[in-house]
């Protein structure tokens, strides 16, 4: 049988030519079909997040977009709550900026470059029907009028939104209940745009009483030009998203002077928004579907460029690996892996994910200059152009990997596995959280976390545990960590005030409370699966946690603390989340009682060490972002020991530098007490790795190069 | 119970046992109790199980308080109302922490199963949160996470007193059965029963739910069926503020509709099934507490 190509491709947008840019270079022969003829335009945003600059710059499409306007970041505004800038961080590589680039010219861009490298293109071509000859796929197509018949064993489905080849693959029912609709116009005579994609949420219905799941756009295309358009993630009886435009027009105009004066420039665009990614439903025999026909856009923004390229990529990668053999198509299953894999928790997979959007919504509403931990995340997750993780690491955790010792151990290795096992333990029932658990998981170095304790307590001892049992136990761990976190995050309420038709929904303390019970809930059942003792141990340490949080709420605005009473609260809520670990890692090996004696009372001190020293920091505005996070509430009576001295001794609420210094010499003291206790694990080099921590937990020194050759 | 709530502080104390102190139903440990009466277990291991169930319930009563910002519980102020939400959060995960710590020592498999039960009842939760305002919402679906969110902690208590004390095997199944229907059956009439009383008068309850999105059985049930009244209240539920007159309206067609026999009809059902499952054990003593205890569960009705 003779075929037309190693694999066809559907739709010369974003998604088809970057998959068909990708086989080019792989040497794979390209049929790309597409059915309007260059240039042309679809509706979109136009907006290019830093990501997608990365990526049309590493297929050498950068140059075609000479010109376009440079995008620093985005800035969200919240109906009635003002705006939030989430901005690209500077000095992390090149390109550092996003673009806005109408469609018009992008689509013909990437083409052209997918051409370039060999691609055959063919354009004002009508694909009207998928079938099988001897179970490899071909494509009924109308070409110059003439009826005609393309067979390939791969076909990629770049065909939009409302992708037919998804639904004749019996990927895609007939009618989506998940389907979206975005529409926009270009306006001009716009003053003082600056270099942000604008977004605005939520939107409400034209009777202004109720909200719907929907946002609009500001995306400036050149100095007084912009982009405008809205988009609705659920269409709703008697919801025209034409009035909802006029409306948000209407909103602009009368609320900021900046839009004032704007002109349209030509018709509104409309386009539909395809929101049902679900990686099982992604790939069929011998097909892929990529992009919008993929369902990957964010519910969040509504971007979708940035995936349509890296979709084509990965079908890409997925393609030629597995194409061995022209009249066979080949098993295509990995590219859900992959998938399912880059877009974890983002996208979520399954029938719940429209509903779970709107609960975060809610919960981004009413959260929204909120800055405790949990929705800090969940905002960035969400309204981060990027998300989470993405090539914007996280700076909760310091790195510590130049203390680490280079004798053997494999830390690195051990925390990456722990990391898959903490999203392997969430995705399933509640992929945002897996994400949020996920972030800075691909960053390099080391990061200071309760793991990296459990794994190096081990190591002092030979341990006859398999590895992956020392890895599910530091699961178990972290996951009570995050609950800790997650609860944390709960705010106090004026209610008693306020009548309770007046009172606004308290989603952020729901989110809280269930999030922080689903992890402790979680925490628990991993550490069941590894014996009572484990289950014991993490339970013990958790309630002496909350012990010492209610202890230390019930205190507050206490004055007359003694030093006892208020070293054995923070011990309780800060000094057991550092022993925890080392007690587990003990008790997977080989300690003597006296051993284990011996590295509680090193994570205890630890601790006291590193938080006393966070306290001191806190006055230098150089505390870690860890410390931030477990901070002191003084406006609440919560106060840190270099604020309660100086209260106690009839000072002001700003310690003195004296005062800072004497906290901070009683912080190296404990930390000596910590480096000491290690005495009878001699210089193995897990203990010489936990003195340098316990150094660390002082001075905050870890070098600035991080070595990390010598870790791996 | 108290043993695991022996704390030295004075202030903790007074928050971790503020709801202990005040009674309450011990269904879950009833359940487990009579369960355990068709083998031969361990009284002291028994009781171990049974206090650490009825601790799970009690900080998950402390948690929904916070939730819900509920002031009072069982006609004294929640731990919420005494002390704030972040109080009464951490005394709720000192309960859970005491809770697993009691459980820890039953064994393997009493430990793995309660901590997938606290999983499911989790996710039950969020679930619920999830569709908050989900106006498509059909009956199967609030019905799942019912049985997530609370046949969880009914079932458990059977399972686990099966497992200490094990019976054979037909027996065990049916225990678990009947700890479902009746679980399921107890919030649905939970349920109703915010709907009871005047329809020209404002309950209490329903009114905060439906404000947050939350819908009950009677709710769900008239938002399935087809009709003008269907429409009418799907397109009051919607909106972002309810008035006094909305509500009203939503109470008038809800009964209307008879949302609110079917569901305690539903509920009459699901005792009937329970009482069932449990016919296949002996006659005596704990049979005879099982099926009253259902029965106890219909008559709150009145």
């Amino acid at each position: 049988m003779n075929v037309d190509a190693d694999v066809i491709i559907v739709g010369a947008g974003p998604a088809g030519s970057s998959a068909a840019y990708h086989l080019a270079r792989l040497g794979r022969r390209i049929l790309l079909l597409e059915k309007g003829r260059f240039p042309r335009d679809k509706s979109c945003g136009d907006g290019l997040t830093r990501s997608s600059v990365r990526i049309l710059a590493s297929m050498g499409v950068l140059p075609k977009l000479d010109g376009a306007r440079k995008i620093s970041g985005s800035r969200v505004f919240m109906r009635g709550q003002g705006h939030r800038d989430f901005l690209y961080p500077q000095g992390l590589g090149e390109p550092d900026h996003g673009l806005v680039v109408p469609r018009f010219r992008l689509d013909q861009a990437i083409c052209d470059r997918a051409v370039e490298s060999g691609a055959d293109l063919r354009e004002k071509v009508l694909v009207q029907a998928l079938v099988y000859e001897n179970n490899v796929p071909a494509l009924d197509v109308i070409c110059d009028g003439v009826s005609t018949r393309l067979k390939a064993p791969v076909i990629v489905a770049a065909d939009g939104a409302t992708s037919r080849l998804a639904i004749q693959a019996g990927l895609a029912d007939r009618v989506s209940r998940n389907l979206g609709i975005a529409i926009r116009g270009y306006y001009a005579g716009i003053e003082g745009l600056q270099d942000l994609l604008e977004i605005y949420m939520p939107l409400m219905d034209p009777t202004d009483s109720f909200i719907l799941p929907s946002y609009g756009w500001v995306f400036p295309t050149d100095r007084d030009t912009a982009n405008i358009g809205v988009g609705i993630f659920d269409r709703r009886d008697g919801i025209s998203v034409r009035d909802l435009m006029d409306r948000f027009l209407e909103y602009l105009q009368q609320t900021d002077s900046r839009f004032r004066g704007m002109t349209s420039q030509g018709a509104w665009l409309g386009a539909p928004l395809n929101f049902a990614f679900r990686p099982d439903r992604c790939y069929g025999n011998g097909i892929l579907l990529v992009g919008d026909a993929a369902g990957l856009i964010s519910p969040f923004t509504g971007e979708g460029i940035a995936y349509a390229l890296e979709s084509g990529q990965i079908a890409a990668d997925a393609i030629h690996r597995n194409l061995r053999n022209s009249r066979v198509s080949p098993d295509l299953s990995d590219y859900a892996l992959m998938l399912e894999r880059r877009f974890l928790g983002y996208f979520e997979t399954g029938h719940q994910s429209a509903r779970r959007y709107l609960f975060l919504w809610h919960v981004l509403e009413s959260t929204f200059h909120n800055e405790k931990p949990l929705f800090a995340l969940c905002r960035k997750a969400a309204l981060y152009p990027e998300g989470i993780g993405e090539s914007n690491p996280s700076q909760i955790l310091d790195d510590v990997s130049p203390l680490i010792d280079r004798g053997g151990l494999r830390v690195r290795e051990d925390l990456l596995a722990v990391g898959e096992l903490l999203i392997h333990a969430l995705r399933r029932d509640w992929p945002f959280l897996a994400r949020l658990s996920a972030a800075g998981q691909g960053d390099p170095g080391v990061p200071f976390r309760p793991a990296l304790l459990l794994l190096l307590s081990a190591a002092l001892k030979p341990s006859h545990v398999d590895r992956e049992v020392l890895h599910w136990a530091s699961c178990s761990v972290e996951l009570g960590y995050l609950s800790a976190l997650a609860h944390l995050s709960i705010e106090e309420e004026a209610w008693q005030t306020q009548f309770a038709e007046d009172r606004p929904a308290n989603w952020g303390t729901m989110l809280a409370v269930m999030a922080g019970d689903f992890l402790l809930s979680k925490a628990y059942e991993l550490s069941a699966r590894l014996g009572g003792g484990v289950t014991l141990a993490l339970a013990d340490a958790m309630s002496l946690v909350s012990e010492g949080r209610v202890r230390e709420q019930r205190s507050a605005f206490r004055q007359d603390l003694s030093e006892m009473e208020y070293l054995e609260t923070l011990t309780l809520k800060m000094a057991t989340l550092f022993e925890l670990p080392c007690q587990l890692g003990a008790q997977f090996s080989a300690f003597t009682q006296e051993e284990e004696a011996a590295i509680r009372l090193f994570g205890r001190n630890l601790g006291l060490a590193f938080t006393l020293t966070d306290q001191v920091l806190e006055w230098t505005g150089k505390s870690s972002e860890l410390g931030k996070l477990m901070s002191c509430d003084r406006n609440r009576g919560v106060y840190s020991w270099p604020v309660l001295r100086s209260l106690r001794t009839g000072g002001l609420a700003t310690p003195t530098t004296a005062i800072l210094e004497e906290t901070l010499a009683e912080a190296g003291h404990y930390a000596d007490v910590a480096r000491e206790s290690l005495a009878v694990f001699g210089n193995e080099p897990a203990a010489q790795t936990l003195r340098r921590l316990a150094g660390y937990a002082v001075d905050r020194k870890a070098g600035s190069n991080p070595d990390l050759r010598a870790l791996l | 119970m108290e043993g695991a709530l022996t704390v030295a502080d004075e202030r903790t104390r007074e928050v971790v046992q503020l709801l202990i102190s005040r009674g309450g139903k011990r269904l879950r440990p009833a359940l487990l109790l009579l369960s355990a009466r068709y083998g031969n277990g361990n009284e002291e291991q028994l009781l171990k199980a049974a206090a650490g169930l009825e601790l799970i319930h009690v900080a998950s009563l402390y948690h929904d308080d916070v939730m819900d910002r509920a002031m009072t519980r069982r006609a004294a102020a929640t731990a919420n109302g005494s002390w704030g939400n972040s109080v009464a959060t951490m005394g709720g995960v000192f309960l859970f922490a005491k809770a697993i710590s009691l459980i820890s020592s039953l064994g393997s498999s009493a430990n793995q199963i309660t901590g997938t039960a606290t999983c499911r009842l989790c996710a039950g939760q969020l679930r619920e949160a999830e569709n908050a305002f989900n106006v498509d919402i059909t009956v199967d679906e609030h019905l799942e996470i019912l049985n997530l969110k609370t046949a969880t902690l009914f079932e458990l208590p059977c399972q686990l007193g099966m497992l200490l004390s094990p019976c054979n095997p037909e027996q065990a199944t049916a225990l678990t059965c009947y700890g479902n229907r009746l679980g399921l059956a107890f919030q649905l009439v939970d349920d109703a029963l915010d709907w009871e009383g005047d329809k020209e008068s404002l309950g209490k309850t329903p009114l905060s739910d439906i404000r947050e999105g939350v819908y009950s059985l009677p709710v769900i049930h008239v938002l399935e069926s087809s009709g003008s009244q269907s429409q009418r209240l799907r397109s009051l539920l919607i909106q972002r503020r309810l008035s006094e007159a909305d509500v009203l309206e939503i109470k008038r067609i809800v009964h209307d509709s008879g949302g609110v026999s079917v569901a305690l009809e539903k509920a009459r059902e699901l005792v009937m099934d329970a009482k069932k499952q449990v016919s296949i054990l002996p006659a005596g003593f704990p049979l005879t507490s099982l099926r009253a205890l259902a029965d106890f569960c219909l008559t709150r009705t009145n």
